[in-house]
């Protein structure tokens, strides 16, 4: 049985270096996929029958298990020889992009129609800049960011598994803290995964604190729809 | 509060207990309990260590008895968030002092991976359902539990803090109590969100769905594969076999596509009253379930017991002529009010700095980062600049040097027995300008 040892002082210094990485990693991914979904999403939303079509093949694309695709980013990865480090990154917001979908849909349907009404009558242009700061983004930004919250965290748990991919004899590392959890994995908690986790969940906790809870005090006193 | 006014839209009809939309109900309604029976006793079979490992079969035949126990699964999985979701997330959210410790909990377990942990778990189920398998399903409902109900449970708790200042008092000019509240104007309110945060961890289940419907059990060699979709996906691309692949993937799609039309659908355009708006929309949701659940008598005849306990418990909580709680904070607090607070504050700090306490003790140590001969982390050469001196030292200590002058951490490693015994010629070795000692192993090794 191999036994690892504790952790040395400095270890913890390295593991919250690898922790910011994945960090700015998992911030980057996340607003890109915020930049993608969010036009999709509203535009599902403003179309209730619509999205009672969409739904189930949104729920479907969801269900597919993401790390499923991992070989595939392995073997283009490979093939074209991209840098690792960067092109690794999307696969830790392939399963977790959809929360930003479903609630950015679940907020455009709760738009009450009498502001949508209201915008009409007031001669806001559908999808044009006004529209989007008058009507849209307040309402839908309390759904966001509860999207953005819970994408988050979940990509920083995908990140165990996207950071190091191996299909065959290729094995792509992207350095970050999911890597270092990854490496210490040997199938019993040790120190080492302990310190892993540790720092991810105070960095998590730091960035839902710094960030996102801004962001709904914001949402409370200038989006609400009342 | 209407509701409790006036009689209800329907009552002055001639009472009937059954509609021509019955026809398809009562059926439907017989086969759902008849699948459910099947289900839950396919689940509570015995266990023990005289039963032989379970283990799923590839053939296609089987796969609509696996999509029923695997949707047992999920089922039971989402009932327990649900629950979950409205009693943490309404703590949560109702009282200042136990937000300040639930959600930082809440944010810290969301973005941790269980999964690698299902080993506990997994033995404490086997050990509450002693001898059945109950206890296996119980671990894979727990694992697919935890990955449904964190988003749920943010959803809920930020709707109910974002409740329009509006409708609170409104509320409270209607004198409703906090139980009133909570079911006429909180839960709605939430509704829109809550139901399409089920909807999304439902599909993100799958993917714990295939992770955890294959356990392994203390004591036994080989993974027990509970009946189940996620077991037949994990034998197929086990197996690499392309076939099953495929029939696992149609059985997705038919199974979503059913739990939407039979649930989910209805649900969202039953919903849609919920919405906060004084006009309607000329575009709603419709679903054909929620017009058959509504035109059925039958349903109503069943639903009229627990409804009217419902509604009984409700006007009970009324608040009559006692005053509610003021809306806002007075601006002052109280002396004993700050006091309190200054006291729960300290106890939080007084958990975090115990809990940071043993952490640190469980973890920390000295260590050079490598297990038992087996070096866990990159093997780098620490003779970086290939120097004939630095290699010599090396030697000297009693370290294996490579041809080329390499000396790779593996091998002090192994001279230092797995990094427990450090002799003073290694250790000053270590420290030595020239040796790229990684800083893990260098305040490991005390400075000589």
């Amino acid at each position: 049985m191999t036994e690892p040892g504790q952790v040395a002082i400095a270890e913890i210094g390295e593991a919250i270096g690898l922790g910011l990485l994945t960090m700015l990693r998992v911030a980057v991914m996340i607003v890109i996929a915020a930049l993608i979904w969010v036009p999709v999403g509203v535009w599902i939303g403003l179309r209730p029958r619509l999205a009672q079509s969409i739904q189930p093949l949104a729920q479907f694309l969801a269900a597919f298990p993401a790390n499923l695709l991992f070989p595939l980013a392995v073997v283009l990865i490979a093939h074209f020889s991209l840098n690792p480090e960067i092109w690794l990154s999307p696969l830790i917001v392939l399963g977790t992009q959809w929360y930003i979908l479903f609630n950015v849909i679940a907020g455009t349907l709760s738009i009450p129609n009498d502001l949508k009404e209201s915008a009409r009558v007031m001669g806001l242009r559908p999808w044009g800049w006004l529209w989007w700061k008058k009507l849209i983004i307040p309402g839908v930004f309390p759904s966001l960011v509860t999207g953005g919250i819970t994408a988050s965290g979940g990509s920083w748990n995908a990140s165990i598994v996207a950071e190091v991919v191996s299909w065959g004899s290729t094995t792509l590392v992207a350095t970050g803290l999911g890597a270092f959890i990854a490496r210490w994995s040997t199938g019993e908690f040790n120190p080492h995964v302990a310190l892993g986790m540790l720092i991810m969940g105070l960095l998590v906790l730091t960035f839902n604190r710094l960030l996102w809870r801004r962001l709904y005090r914001l949402a409370e006193e200038r989006f609400s729809l009342a | 509060m209407m509701r409790f006014l006036l009689p209800a839209a329907g009552s002055l009809k001639p009472e009937r207990y059954f509609s021509r939309w019955d026809f398809v109900i009562i059926p439907l309604f017989m086969v759902l309990l008849a699948l459910l029976t099947i289900a839950f006793k396919g689940a509570s079979r015995p266990f023990d260590e005289h039963t032989p490992d379970l283990l799923v079969s590839l053939d296609p035949v089987h796969l609509p008895y696996y999509g029923l126990r695997t949707i047992f699964r999920m089922l039971i999985a989402v009932l327990c968030s649900l629950l979950f979701t409205f009693l943490y997330a309404t703590v949560a959210a109702k009282s200042r002092k136990a937000e300040k410790v639930l959600i930082p909990i809440l944010d810290f377990l969301q973005s941790l991976p269980i999964l690698g942990f299902l080993t506990v778990t997994t033995t404490i189920f086997l050990g509450l359902f002693h001898g059945n398998m109950l206890g296996l399903e119980a671990a894979s409902i727990f694992a697919i539990f935890t990955s449904q109900v964190w988003n749920m449970t943010f959803s809920f708790y930020h709707s109910l803090v974002t409740v329009p200042k509006e409708l609170k008092e409104a509320a409270a000019v209607l004198r409703l109590s906090a139980w009133q509240k909570f079911w006429k104007l909180e839960v709605p309110f939430s509704m829109q969100g809550l139901i399409w945060n089920t909807m999304m961890s439902v599909s993100g289940g799958w993917f714990f769905v295939v992770a955890s419907e294959v356990i392994s059990v203390v004591g036994r060699d080989h993974s027990q594969y509970l009946p189940g979709l996620g077991s037949y996906i994990a034998l197929a691309i086990d197996r690499g076999n392309i076939p099953a692949m495929v029939y696992a993937a149609l059985a997705l799609l038919l199974l979503v596509l059913l739990y939407d039309q039979l649930a989910f659908r209805p649900i969202v355009a039953w919903s849609d009253k919920f919405k906060f708006e004084q006009s309607g929309a000329q575009e709603k949701p419709g679903s054909w379930m929620l017009t058959l659940i509504q035109r059925s008598r039958f349903l109503h005849t069943l639903a009229r017991f627990p409804a009217t306990l419902f509604e009984r418990v409700t006007l009970s909580t009324g608040r009559g002529d006692r005053p509610g709680k003021p809306l806002e904070q007075p601006a002052t607090t109280r002396r004993s009010a700050r006091w309190t607070d200054a006291l729960w504050n300290g106890v939080i700090l007084l958990g975090f700095v115990a809990f940071a306490w043993m952490l640190a003790h469980y973890m920390l140590g000295p260590s050079l980062g490598f297990a038992n001969g087996r070096l866990l982390q990159p093997n780098p050469n620490l003779n970086t600049g290939m120097t004939p001196e630095v290699a010599r030292q090396f030697q000297q200590a009693g370290v294996t040097v490579g041809q080329d002058q390499t000396v790779y951490l593996s091998n002090v490693c192994a001279a230092s027995k797995q990094g427990t015994q450090i002799s003073p010629a290694l250790n000053m070795t270590l420290h030595a300008s020239g040796v790229a000692t990684p800083p893990t192993c260098k305040s490991a090794a005390p400075r000589p």
